[in-house]
C-alpha cells in the first residue's frame, strides 16, 4: 500500500515536471509590452575605462512593440515608416546610420541627457519598442561614437526572461594623434534590384560624423558610382541614399571602403499607390508586406551568433526516456509480483 | 489500470529516447556534411591562393576589406588552421546561418584593420573543440593574398550572447568563437599576433 503511495506521487510529480518542462518551452516565454523600462547609457573611455562627463547622446524612439505568440515584434511608428528601410534585421549595422540621418533630417522629436560625472545617462520610463541612439555633442579628443540601436526588452537567455533595464556601453575611442594629415577614401556603388524602368539618377550624401558634408548624383553617366579621395582619417565617413525614389526600398552593403546601395522595387508600396490591382481576393487576403512578423534576429537582436546545434534535448530527452521507461517497468513488475501473491 | 499506466510510461519512455537518438544522429550527420564540404573548400581555396600568387596585383593602400575570391557562390577570405585541433578550415567572408552550415564565417572586422572576428557552428569539426584552446596555443590564418599571420591564443572565456561588444571592440588581433554545448553561452578565444 505503502510502495503504491510512493509509485503514484513520484508519477504525480515526474508528470507535472515534464508538463511544465513542455509548456515552459512550447509556449513562449512571457513578455509584458506595456511594462515601461530604461536605457542607461555607461559613457567611459573604452580602453582606460575612465568615466567621461559631458558627452550629449539623443534618444529616438523609431519602432512600437508588439505581442508575437513567440515574443516579441516590432513595427516602425509614424513618419519612421517613409524611412524606406526594411527593419528585418535590426542588426542590420547601416540601420541607424540610414535613421539617424532621416531622424535628423526631419527633426524628428528626441530626448537628449548629458552624461554625469560617474559617465552615467539614464533614459527612463520608455515604453517597449527600439530606440536609436546618437551622439551629438561628446569631449573634443573623442571619436563620435556610431549611432545604434536598443530594444526594450531583451531576452536574457541566461535568465530565460525578458530585461526591461538595458545598460549600453558606446564605443569612446580618442582620436588617433598619429593620423593627423591621413587620409582614407570612401567610394559608392549604386545597384537596382527592379525588373521596371528605373530612375534616371539618384543623390546620396556623404556624411562626416552624422553631417551632411556633400551630395552628389549617381546615374548611367557615372556608372551608378562615386569615390571620395581624400577624406580625414580623424572623422567617421558615412553614404547615405538622401531620397529613396517612390516606390523602392533601400538596403546597404559595405566594408571598410566601398558602400553598395541597393534600390529593390517595394512589393508593398505597388499594391498601395495602385489600388485598382489591389481589388482581388488574392491581395485583400494576403497580408500587408509592412506589417510582416520580423525573424527571431528581429525579436532577439543585439547579441552574438546562435552558432549551437540543438543539442540540449538529446540528454534531457534520454533522461527523461529513461526515467520514465524504468518507472513504467517497475511498476509492470512489482504489480505481477502483486498479483501473484493475491 | 495500473498496468496500463507502466505500459503509457514505457511508451512515452521509448519515444524520448527514440527522439533524443534521432536528434543525436541527425546533428552528427550535419557536422560530417561540414567536415567534408570544409576539406573541399580549404583546397579550393589553397589552390585560388596559389593561382593568385601568380598574377600581378595593384595594392591600394587605403584598402582596409581584404581580398574576397569566390568558390560555389560564396565569397572566402582565407582560411585558419589551429595545429593543436588539428583543425584546417575555410572562412566565408559575410555570415548568415546557412554559410555558417558549410564553414565558419567573418562575423567582424579584418585582419588589416587587426579586429578580425570568425564565427562557427559548434559542430566536433568546426569549432566544437575550440573550448580545448589554451593560452599560447597558435593559430594560424592565410587570408586570399597569400599572407600567413601568425596568432597566439591569449585566453579562453565564456561571453553571454548579448556581449556584442565584448567581442567587437575588444581591441584583440583575432577572436574565434562558438556555442557552448547548450548554446546558452559563447566560448571566445582571444588571440594576438605572434612574431
Amino acid at each position: 500500500m505503502k510502495f503504491k503511495k510512493t509509485v503514484t506521487r513520484l508519477l504525480s510529480i515526474l508528470i507535472v515536471s515534464v508538463f511544465c518542462f513542455t509548456l515552459f518551452f512550447v509556449s513562449g516565454f512571457a513578455v509584458d509590452i506595456n511594462k515601461n523600462g530604461s536605457i542607461t547609457l555607461h559613457v567611459a573611455d573604452s580602453e582606460e575605462k575612465i568615466p567621461l562627463q559631458g558627452a550629449t547622446f539623443r534618444l529616438y524612439l523609431f519602432a512600437a512593440a508588439h505581442k508575437k505568440s513567440d515574443g516579441v515584434g516590432y513595427e516602425y511608428v509614424i513618419p519612421y515608416d517613409n524611412c524606406n528601410m526594411d527593419m528585418d534585421n535590426l542588426q542590420d549595422p547601416y540601420l541607424p546610420v540610414h535613421l539617424a540621418y532621416f531622424a535628423l533630417t526631419h527633426s524628428l522629436p528626441y530626448t537628449e541627457i548629458t552624461s554625469d560625472a560617474k559617465g552615467n545617462i539614464v533614459f527612463d520610463k520608455l515604453l517597449p519598442g527600439v530606440y536609436l541612439i546618437l551622439a551629438t555633442d561628446i569631449l573634443e579628443n573623442y571619436f563620435l561614437p556610431s549611432p545604434f540601436v536598443v530594444n526594450i526588452p531583451i531576452y536574457n537567455h541566461e535568465e530565460e526572461s525578458w530585461e526591461y533595464d538595458i545598460n549600453a556601453t558606446p564605443k569612446m575611442q580618442i582620436r588617433y594623434e598619429d593620423v593627423q594629415g591621413e587620409y582614407t577614401y570612401l567610394s559608392v556603388k549604386k545597384q537596382w534590384d527592379s525588373d521596371e524602368e528605373i530612375p534616371e539618377k539618384i543623390t546620396v550624401s556623404l556624411l562626416r560624423d552624422l553631417q551632411e558634408m556633400e551630395r552628389i548624383e549617381l546615374s548611367e553617366e557615372n556608372n551608378w558610382y562615386y569615390r571620395w579621395d581624400k577624406l580625414d582619417k580623424q572623422y567617421t565617413w558615412n553614404v547615405v541614399e538622401n531620397a529613396v525614389p517612390d516606390g523602392y526600398k533601400v538596403s546597404y552593403d559595405f566594408s571598410s571602403n566601398a558602400i553598395i546601395i541597393t534600390n529593390t522595387k517595394d512589393v508593398e508600396d505597388e499594391t498601395t499607390t495602385m489600388p485598382d490591382e489591389t481589388t482581388t481576393d488574392e491581395a485583400s487576403s494576403s497580408p500587408d508586406e509592412s506589417t510582416t512578423v520580423p525573424d527571431e534576429s528581429t525579436t532577439k537582436p543585439d547579441e552574438l551568433i546562435d552558432t549551437g546545434q540543438l543539442n540540449w534535448p538529446v540528454p534531457v530527452f534520454s533522461t527523461a526516456g529513461l526515467v520514465l521507461f524504468s518507472i513504467g517497468w517497475i511498476m509492470l513488475k512489482f504489480g505481477k509480483k502483486d498479483e501473484e501473491t493475491v | 489500470m495500473k498496468r496500463k499506466i507502466a505500459i503509457s510510461l514505457m511508451t512515452v519512455g521509448v519515444i524520448f529516447v527514440g527522439f533524443s537518438m534521432g536528434l543525436l544522429l541527425y546533428n552528427n550527420h550535419e557536422s560530417s556534411k561540414a567536415q567534408e564540404s570544409s576539406e573541399v573548400l580549404v583546397e579550393s581555396i589553397r589552390l585560388s591562393i596559389a593561382e593568385n600568387e601568380l598574377e600581378e596585383s595593384i595594392v591600394d593602400p587605403f584598402d582596409e576589406e581584404m581580398t574576397i575570391k569566390e568558390i560555389d557562390g560564396y565569397g572566402y577570405i582565407g582560411y585558419i588552421s589551429v595545429p593543436v585541433l588539428e583543425l584546417d578550415l575555410p572562412v566565408m567572408s559575410d555570415w548568415d546561418y546557412s554559410r555558417l552550415k558549410i564553414s565558419p564565417c567573418r562575423y567582424y572586422g579584418s585582419t588589416k584593420t587587426d579586429n578580425l572576428v570568425i564565427a562557427a557552428h559548434n559542430y566536433k569539426f568546426h569549432f566544437g573543440y575550440l573550448g580545448h584552446l589554451q593560452p599560447g596555443d597558435m593559430v594560424i590564418f592565410t587570408d586570399m593574398d597569400a599572407n600567413i599571420i601568425y596568432y597566439t591564443v591569449d585566453s579562453v572565456e565564456l561571453l553571454q550572447p548579448t556581449d556584442v561588444d565584448k567581442v567587437k571592440d575588444s581591441g584583440d588581433d583575432l577572436i574565434l568563437y562558438t556555442c557552448t554545448y547548450g548554446g546558452a553561452k559563447r566560448i571566445v578565444v582571444r588571440c594576438s599576433y605572434s612574431e
